[in-house]
């Protein structure tokens, strides 16, 4: 399943050089028909995060403080963790940080 | 807070939390995000939050005709969406303004500041440039409506005649051996390159873009440095103790609701310069992150909280200058001109430009009194928190210290001490307040007021602030 994958307010450090954009290609895990929004950020940890895991993600969620859109919708509309992605989906991740902004 | 129908019903996830309909709560149309526990599609979403900002600005009569507003930008989101308000605010007053008869009122004036903190970071000049020059680009993208923009190294702060400020700023900072002390010394330093950027360029107020997260993590973390007495001077919609007076518009949206709402109408940040945080406050920033995940309005319940700490007479305006513009329902908003309210009365530390308690008052007067030596003068004009965590410790040092920071911080004390004395006979003595914030097993954060004399800084044994995880 091909989909984009953007990386926003800081997150982007923790990817190799920084890149804040990713065309990706994510297979379900196996047993399971589609790629949920869980399996993707375990994809995401195993295959993009290079550095400090821990900034991005909490157990199975994202950490507290991270923004997730899908197409441009808070992902709780969504389902979270159990929204269903769909080709050519894109999905957002940005870390909303404190102090001065 | 009712639901306009929405066309589902609501289903509950394994938490037992209610999860959200996917219709606009206000309109019908796909929800994309969400606020105040509904969900909003992007157009009532953005007007949830311009309403704020809108309220916030007219209510608290924040900008006359006549201003000329100084917008602090610092690239991040929360300023990003100021920017885009205020600009927005002012264009439709053009639109006003043209359509209407009588032209005798102008429109505000905004120019953009960005302080340039770069040289405390140690990224790749060529990189720090480009980000600059993105600041630069999304300033300019605005349509015309921005009369300047100022751009201005932190450093320009320390500079004298005959020596440039970048020696001094980074020998000044290499004396704070404390991590929280050297965030808060150039958080201060900020202000000051603001002030000093607004009163060389003629503008009559400073909107800064802190959001009600920001503000609820200044609420918690000064309460664990015994920042106590001083803390509702910097939480409120106005601040009137400094040169140019400072307005809050974005006090009332979440950090959340503004990174979003970039996201959905593509307004272009720049973040790249951010430092990293190691102390107390992204301690605290962290701590309310971690509240977040249980109830997303504990920001709120702080801020409100702490709302009903009495603010100082400076967190008002004086009505002077306001009476042509003034509508009688905000009336009670302003200090009464005839009352000793309006005077400003507070004795303020000379780095933080916190109001002094009775204990540092006194301890002030007594000092004056007694003073051999021009740097007894200058500690005993800092407040004790700014005397634990910034200045440096032995006497040598600190008149060193003293030496190297800026002339507009340091000169305030010769004038000073010079005059007049501190205590009018009718002062009134603030009561100090410490909270304890709590967090009980069914995750209500409840803020607890004790009133307690000003004893000390960070944390000591005695300190009644506990805070549980």
């Amino acid at each position: 399943m091909h989909l984009t994958l953007e990386f926003g307010g800081g997150l982007e450090l923790l990817l190799e050089k920084s890149i804040k954009m990713h065309k990706v290609d994510v297979q379900p895990i196996d047993g399971q028909e589609k790629v949920m929004m869980k399996g993707l950020l375990s994809w995401v940890k195993s295959n993009l995060i290079k550095e400090r895991p821990e900034m991005f993600l909490k157990g199975d969620s994202v950490r507290p403080g991270v923004l997730v859109l899908i197409n441009d919708c808070d992902w709780e509309l969504c389902g979270g963790l159990d929204a269903e992605l769909e080709e050519k989906d894109v999905v957002v991740f940005i870390s909303t940080l404190h102090g001065v902004l | 807070m009712g639901w306009a129908g929405p066309s589902r019903p609501n289903r509950t996830d394994e938490l037992g939390r209610l999860s959200l309909s996917r219709d606009c709560g206000k309109c019908g149309a796909a929800a994309v995000a969400v606020a105040g526990g509904l969900g909003l599609c992007g157009e009532c979403f953005r007007a949830h939050l311009f309403g704020k900002f809108k309220l916030a600005v007219t209510s608290n009569a924040m900008v006359r005709p006549t201003d000329s507003l100084l917008l602090a930008f610092s690239g991040g989101p929360a300023s990003r969406v100021a920017l885009q308000f205020i600009h927005e605010m002012r264009s439709k007053a053009i639109e006003s303004w043209d359509a209407s008869n009588s032209q005798a009122l102008p429109v505000f004036g905004i120019g953009v500041a960005f302080v340039d903190e770069s040289i405390m970071c140690s990224k790749p000049k060529d990189e720090i440039e480009m980000a600059i020059e993105d600041i630069k680009s999304i300033v300019s993208g605005l349509s015309a409506g921005v009369k300047a923009m100022h751009i201005a190294p932190l450093e320009d702060v320390f500079s004298t005649e005959s020596e440039d400020g970048e020696g001094r700023l980074k020998e000044a900072v290499d004396m704070i051996g404390d991590d929280t002390g050297r965030e808060d010394f150039l958080r201060c330093l900020r202000m000051l390159s603001l002030q000093k950027i607004a009163m060389g360029n003629g503008y009559t107020k400073i909107m800064l873009g802190s959001c009600a997260s920001v503000i609820a993590c200044h609420v918690l973390s000064a309460t664990v440095k015994g920042q106590g007495y001083s803390l509702p001077a910097d939480v409120q919609y106005v601040d009137t103790r400094w040169e140019v007076p400072v307005i809050l518009p974005l006090r009332d949206c979440l950090a959340q609701e503004l990174t979003l709402l970039c996201e959905l109408d593509s307004l272009k940040t720049q973040q790249y310069l951010n430092s990293l945080s190691n102390g107390i406050n992204s301690l605290v920033a962290s701590f309310i992150e971690r509240l977040r995940e249980e109830n997303p309005s504990r920001e709120h319940t702080i801020v409100r909280t702490a709302q009903k700490l009495k603010p100082f007479s400076f967190n008002k305006f004086s009505a002077d200058g306001y009476h042509d513009f003034l509508p009688s329902r905000l009336r009670p908003k302003f200090q009464k001109v005839d009352s000793d309210e309006s005077t400003f009365s507070e004795t303020l530390c000379l780095i933080c430009g916190s109001p002094f308690s009775e204990s540092e008052l006194q301890n002030l007067e007594g000092t004056k009194h007694k003073a051999q030596k021009n740097i007894d003068l200058h500690t005993a004009h800092c407040c004790q928190s700014c005397n634990f965590q910034i200045i440096p410790s032995s006497e040598n040092l600190n008149e060193h210290f003293f030496s190297l920071l800026p002339k507009l911080w340091t000169k305030r004390v010769d004038t000073i001490s010079a005059s007049h004395s501190l205590l009018r006979p009718n002062l009134v003595i603030f009561p100090c307040f410490q909270m304890a914030a709590i967090g009980d097993p069914a995750g209500q954060l409840a803020l607890v007021h004790e009133e307690e004399q000003y004893t000390s800084g960070h944390c000591k044994a005695n300190s009644r602030v506990t805070m549980k995880f």
